[in-house]
């Protein structure tokens, strides 16, 4: 029986994926032996603050989610600046650089790393990329005064931000037609961009980068429209799931994932895997997508966790929730943008004065919102894409922007008890 | 472990008297201000659904933070700021680690969460550390703090004399 219990978990990755399995089996299970094996030689931080402690807005400390006390607290094992090499599913180990380690249940979550475009000049001194908190050193240490930014996503435009108040001057290009292209619609994207703009960033699209320019160090970057004189370049063209440990044993998706089915496992026995490296199915029209946010990351490998202890949990989908500050303008995006679906979308706009929302409806169900400014009520517009629900008998009001309370009801995540007894009360 | 409890309301019994909001502000702020308190009263009037008589058209409902079980302001915390205490079930912000990107309240549906513009702080129901102070000056009794265990117990009371009352009415109109 103490057997039974003493199962040794063997979880790859030290991100938010990681360390949300873990502490999800420690708290299941008090006595099993946990182990993180991490590239890294930091405990947790958090990818999504980087942009903030760039900018010097936020110390260095701050950056970490959990300290080397922590782990030792709950006696979770992490074993850091080991990188795992391969796999081996008949024996049940894992083999590192130092170590072969087995395991009764692993837990892959190795996150995402960035695409390196196709440029030439990429090699030189100069160009980062922007992901991990190395990166982030490599930049804080650079002296420039000029950078370019190709890919507006979201990294793009963070980093911009962050390099601007660290008083570097920002070009930001961008191929397609508009910036954030994942997230935002032409009109809300073109708000973000003149607000980009009024702070002093330099904003192009349908422009594509071809060259950076320079001997050993970045001199300059030639697109197909212009040169810029720069001294830094940063790369922030997108993130692809880190699959070097599981290739050819683990079954991709066509995305590029891991594929996994909604419990997290990966088809192989006592194997789950979650995080960026996975592709889960989308809460919205369960196709498979790759989500490589903190929030998905965070419940999946609460999910994963879980299931590996033997406690069934089922993970109900992925779902963009970004938001981004530009200089006071606030700009937040849910679930699907107009452009990404093709079928029966109806767009409802209401513009006001200063602000702005954008709804995206499917079939008569609410899929995506998009706001400028316009911050309250957003949740309630979250509960009413994660509940599905046809919008046709309350349409007017959440045109309005303004859902009732009616809506808040029917809110299927709150603590069941209390909103039970607040029902039935009425 | 302390028994988990749970805050509950009941509308039938709030007057509006705004007691909990000023405690509220008051114990969390030291000062008295509607706009930082962390309870929020709101006022509708016409309610036919919770009529007990028929001059009954006006109730008030208690906004504020469920500390929900899936929780969303919890889930897009990028700097794990926002934590669950074990003790009280209370989702806690730890202002240490708040980077100040508010998704929380992007994620709140209840719009229970807001931001401090002097203090450059979230603002949200932390339970007082498990002595609710809405509760502990709640004048008519419409709050109430209870285990989990016993949370529905008001409900089934005020059923039961709901039941009471109908019956009582029936009779009345139609004698047996």
């Amino acid at each position: 029986m103490s057997n039974e219990k003493r199962k040794r978990f063997v979880i790859v990755g030290n991100g938010i994926a990681g360390i949300s399995a873990a502490y999800a089996i420690r708290r299941l299970n008090k006595e099993a032996e946990i182990k993180i094996i991490s590239e890294e030689p930091h405990p947790t931080y958090s990818s999504c603050v980087l942009p903030n402690y760039l900018s010097g807005e936020i110390s260095r400390e701050r950056v970490f989610v959990r300290e080397f006390p922590d782990y030792l607290k709950d006696n979770i094992q992490l074993i850091t600046s080991e990188k795992a090499i391969t796999l081996d599913i008949e024996r049940k180990s894992i083999i590192s650089e130092a170590e072969i380690i087995a395991y009764d249940k692993l837990i892959v979550a190795t996150g995402s790393i960035p695409t390196i475009p196709n440029i030439k000049g990429i090699e030189k001194k100069g160009v980062f990329t922007f992901k991990s908190l190395r990166d982030a050193d490599d930049i804080c240490r650079w002296k420039g005064r000029t950078a370019v930014i190709i890919g507006s996503g979201l990294i793009g435009v963070e980093v911009g931000l962050a390099l601007k108040k660290r008083g570097y001057q920002v070009f930001l290009i961008e191929l397609l037609d508009r910036i954030l292209p994942q997230v935002f619609d032409e009109y809300p994207a073109s708000l973000i961009k003149d607000a980009l703009k009024d702070g002093g960033i330099d904003v192009a699209t349908q422009e594509r980068v071809v060259e950076i320019l320079g001997k050993d160090r970045v001199e300059g970057v030639a697109s197909n429209k212009r040169r810029i004189k720069c001294d830094t370049v940063i790369l922030a063209t997108g993130m692809r799931p880190e699959k070097g440990l599981v290739k050819g044993i683990f079954e991709l998706g066509k995305l590029g994932g891991i594929k996994v089915n909604d419990k997290m496992g990966t088809g192989i026995q006592d194997v789950y895997a979650c995080g960026d490296c996975v592709e889960a199915q989308s809460l919205i029209d369960g196709r498979p997508i790759l989500s490589l946010l903190w929030h998905n990351a965070r419940q999946q490998g609460q999910v994963a966790g879980s299931n590996a202890t033997g406690i069934s949990k089922t993970y109900t989908g992925s779902l963009n929730i970004t938001g981004v500050e530009v200089l006071g303008l606030k700009a937040v995006s849910i679930g699907s943008i107009g452009t990404s679906l093709d079928k029966d979308l109806e767009v409802i706009e209401v513009r006001k004065t200063g602000r702005y929302r954008r709804l995206v409806l499917s079939n008569e169900v609410l899929v995506g919102v998009q706001s400028i400014n316009w911050d309250e009520n957003l949740g309630l517009f979250l509960a009413a894409i994660l509940r599905k629900e046809k919008v046709k008998t309350h349409k007017d009001l959440i045109s309005s922007g303004n859902p009732s309370f009616k809506s808040l009801r029917q809110f299927p995540l709150g603590r069941k008890l209390t909103l039970s007894c607040m029902q039935s009360l009425r | 472990m302390v028994e988990e409890k749970v805050l509950i309301f009941d509308p039938n019994y709030c007057t509006g008297c705004m007691y909990c909001v000023t405690a509220c502000s008051t114990y969390n702020n030291g000062a008295t201000s509607l706009s930082k308190s962390r309870i929020h009263i709101v006022r509708h009037e016409g309610h036919a659904i919770t009529k007990m008589t028929d001059e009954d058209d006006l109730i008030f409902d208690v906004i504020t933070c469920q500390q929900c079980d899936q929780p969303y302001c919890l889930y897009l915390c990028p700097a794990l700021a926002v934590q669950r205490n074990d003790d009280t079930g209370a989702l806690i912000i730890n202002h240490d680690k708040c980077v100040g990107c508010r998704m929380c309240m992007v994620g709140c549906p209840f719009g229970a969460i807001s931001y401090d513009l002097n203090k450059k702080q979230i603002i949200k129901c932390e339970l007082c550390g498990g002595d609710p102070q809405c509760v502990r000056f709640c004048a008519s009794g419409a709050l109430q703090f209870l285990p989990k265990n016993l949370a529905h117990l008001p409900k089934r009371d005020r059923l039961a004399r709901k039941m009471v009352q109908l019956r009582a009415r029936a009779s009345k109109e139609k004698p047996f």
